[in-house]
């Protein structure tokens, strides 16, 4: 239906490129930036309509190149999509603060990865006579919400980090990037893994079992490692977090290792050959 | 016309800025006996670093006039006065009040109190039925003023009370105060002006420990809080998101030895401690702990005090332009509105004596002149009427912007016998 209004609009979407709308995301992060050193609603206006701008060539983007999910390269695409409303959304809530500093960087870094993912043509959804469609649908939304809740942590974790780093240097009140005090941090980021470790979990129990009846990959296989080796860091950070009692730098640094484990899931079927369909099918 | 008569801490000793605050209940009698006397629009504004008052009136009383008339109504020996005042007039006097409430001329530059202090001042006026159109648009210019100064420059963005930088490194840690247990550690006085800047963010709970049992109750009870025996001090330590310590102990009273006992049982919930104590309370390597999010002391606080006011410092060359492009807008606006209906009368008046003379001399030429021969004329009849009026005009505009005399306008007006 989108996709139908845009085309009755008269946009070709086939024109709309990755460089649309990071180039709309860059220009925003720019005035970002440029807000640091000279406050003001223009500026902030102008901001939220770049990404909103680019808001709307990623969803035409994704709708005319991404659909139907292929390969890693439309999971990535629909993460960095909805990590972008949210930065829009963040605009209105965290007016003052330099919110965009911290987030769009991630979903610039996300659409680049996205660039750089292999695209492969077989479907990531197979198709309904094998009978597996509806989980295969489960193992994607979790792990693709698990995924964003581990971004908005990871955001809050470098947010986090900073303030607590400005704190010690005294330096706050005059701090020349404004940002959320701590304990609306530590809320966003406890939120945020509240949220994301049991759709995480659900979403890898899914996926391993799928695995067990296809006896498609191998336990080898570079996506089945990272995506074990992100799992048991994000089992050690809510460990940490809930069961020791940790709370601040060490569960913001221990986030900051789990996100890099994400785009060590993301990056390393490059180097390392998958049979996952994410990965670009190759067996 | 403008015209301010004021003293302020630059002019005039303490002594004599106390006999000349108005209390506020007897500024509208003054300001109402004043009108009544002078025929003028008047403003006072009374606080305790200054006395102005602002004038308005096309024929303004003499400056002697204006000083005796306060000297008798603050009953003050008017020769007293003479040196501690200083005139202003027209476009200095906006000038002046632009500076005043922007917090330009302030003791502590950039403080946004006084910016209220003058608006009350005209509300008061305005009340008193003693405010008319010069003084309404001067006041409410000054609002839009303050208005862009504190947008587009830093001019009044910190704290410089420490007491009330101190809450505010609060509010950089916690979002919300209603959960929170506030321990409050023998305050002395700033502590208890700490506690008091505390006590409007609305803390869940406030323990307050003393030595002397007597004056911990005291101070709970004037705070809502609890009073914690001196002994239990290390309850109050475990329990704590903010400790604020303020005692007059010669030896800190926190050590690290006592937090590191303290802290395995808060449950790893971290804590802002505020050492507002000289000698301090609290040894500075508490703040190594984890569980501490911020240890800050006087010095700290004196030392953001004085970032404040450097910064604010900094930013007067942006606030003294914006001041003086709004004096010129404000002059320029003003000068048209009062010098404007003038000059339209004017210019109607030339154009209808224009257009009888060009008719006439048409008349008198019936039949020479083609159309275009009739252009010329009515051209050049025109461009003479603008030649001469360009300099009256030019001049009057000058003198109205300029705000002080009216004597060009009035000629003008008498001159060409208009009606405005």
């Amino acid at each position: 239906m989108p996709l139908s209004l845009l085309h009755g609009l008269g946009m070709n979407l086939d024109r709309i490129s990755i460089y649309c709308f990071a180039a709309c995301y860059t220009l925003a992060f720019v005035l970002e930036l440029g807000e640091l050193l000279r406050p003001g609603r223009p500026l902030r206006w102008l901001r939220r309509a770049l990404a909103a701008a680019g808001l709307v060539a990623h969803t035409a983007y994704i709708a005319s190149n991404a659909m139907p999910l292929q390969g890693g390269h439309s999971v990535v695409m629909l993460l960095s999509l909805i990590l972008a409303v949210y930065y829009l959304s963040g605009t209105f809530h965290y007016q003052r603060t330099a919110w965009g500093l911290f987030v769009l960087p991630v979903i610039l870094l996300l659409v680049a990865l996205a660039r750089w993912q292999p695209q492969s043509l077989a479907p990531i959804v197979p198709p309904p006579e094998q009978g597996q469609q509806i989980w295969v649908w489960l193992h994607l939304v979790f792990l693709l919400f698990g995924q964003v809740g581990l971004c908005v942590a990871f955001m809050a974790s470098l947010m986090y980090l900073v303030k607590w780093s400005q704190l010690r240097r005294k330096s706050v009140l005059g701090a020349s990037v404004p940002m959320p005090n701590l304990e609306r941090l530590e809320t966003i980021h406890r939120r945020a893994v509240n949220l994301a470790f049991p759709l995480f979990t659900c979403g890898l129990l899914i996926g391993f079992l799928l695995m067990l009846q296809t006896g498609s990959m191998r336990w080898s296989d570079s996506k089945l490692v990272t995506a074990g080796l992100l799992w048991i860091v994000f089992a050690l950070l809510m460990l940490v977090r809930y069961l020791l009692h940790v709370r601040g730098r060490w569960v913001a640094l221990l986030t900051i290792l789990a996100f890099g484990f994400l785009l060590a899931a993301l990056v390393l079927p490059w180097f390392w050959p998958s049979a996952h369909p994410t990965a670009g099918g190759v067996p | 016309m403008i015209r301010l008569v004021g003293a302020n801490f630059r002019t005039a000793p303490l002594e004599l800025r106390e006999r000349l605050a108005w209390p506020a209940a007897a500024v509208p009698d003054f300001l109402a006996r004043c009108q009544m006397d002078l025929g003028s629009e008047i403003v006072l504004l009374s606080t305790c670093n200054r006395t102005e008052i602002y004038f308005a009136s096309s024929e303004l009383p003499s400056v002697d006039d204006l000083i005796r008339r306060i000297a008798n109504d603050r009953q003050l020996d008017p020769s007293a006065l003479g040196d501690g005042f200083y005139i202003r007039d027209a476009a200095n006097a906006v000038h002046h009040l632009f500076r005043v409430a922007a917090g330009l001329d302030s003791l502590v530059v950039g403080e946004s109190q006084i910016a209220g202090q003058a608006q009350t001042a005209y509300e008061l006026a305005v009340r008193t039925g003693t405010v008319g159109p010069t003084l309404h648009a001067a006041f409410q210019h000054t609002r839009q003023v303050v208005k862009r100064i504190r947008a587009e420059t830093r001019l009044a963005e910190g704290k410089v009370s420490v007491a009330s930088l101190a809450i505010d490194h609060l509010r950089q840690v916690f979002d919300r105060f209603d959960s929170k247990i506030v321990l409050v550690m023998g305050p002395g006085k700033m502590g208890a002006v700490a506690l008091r800047h505390l006590q409007t963010l609305g803390p869940g709970t406030i323990l307050v420990a003393n030595r002397s049992p007597e004056k911990a109750l005291a101070m709970a009870s004037a705070c809502n809080g609890q009073a914690l025996p001196w002994e239990r001090l290390d309850d109050g330590l475990r329990q704590a998101h903010i400790v604020l310590s303020a005692t007059g102990a010669s030896e800190p009273i926190l050590t690290c030895a006592r937090f590191d006992a303290v802290r395995r049982s808060r449950g790893g919930r971290h804590v802002v401690i505020l050492d507002l104590a000289v000698p301090r309370d609290v040894e500075p390597a508490v703040a190594e702990f984890e569980e501490v999010d911020l240890l800050v002391n006087v010095d700290d606080l004196q030392q953001l005090r004085a970032d404040v006011l450097r910064e604010r410092a900094r930013q007067v060359p942006a606030a003294e332009a914006i001041v003086a492009h709004e004096v010129d807008r404000f002059m320029r606006d003003w000068s048209r509105r009062w010098a404007g209906p003038a000059i339209a009368a004017l210019h109607a008046e030339c154009d209808t004596l224009r257009h009888e003379v060009e008719s006439q001399c048409l008349a008198r030429l019936n039949g020479k002149l083609d159309e275009a021969d009739k252009q010329v004329v009515a051209g050049a009849l025109r461009l003479l009427q603008n030649k001469l009026l360009h300099a009256p005009i030019s001049a009057v505009q000058d003198e109205a912007q300029s705000g002080k005399e009216r004597g060009l306008f009035d000629a003008l007006i008498k001159l060409f016998r208009l009606k405005t």
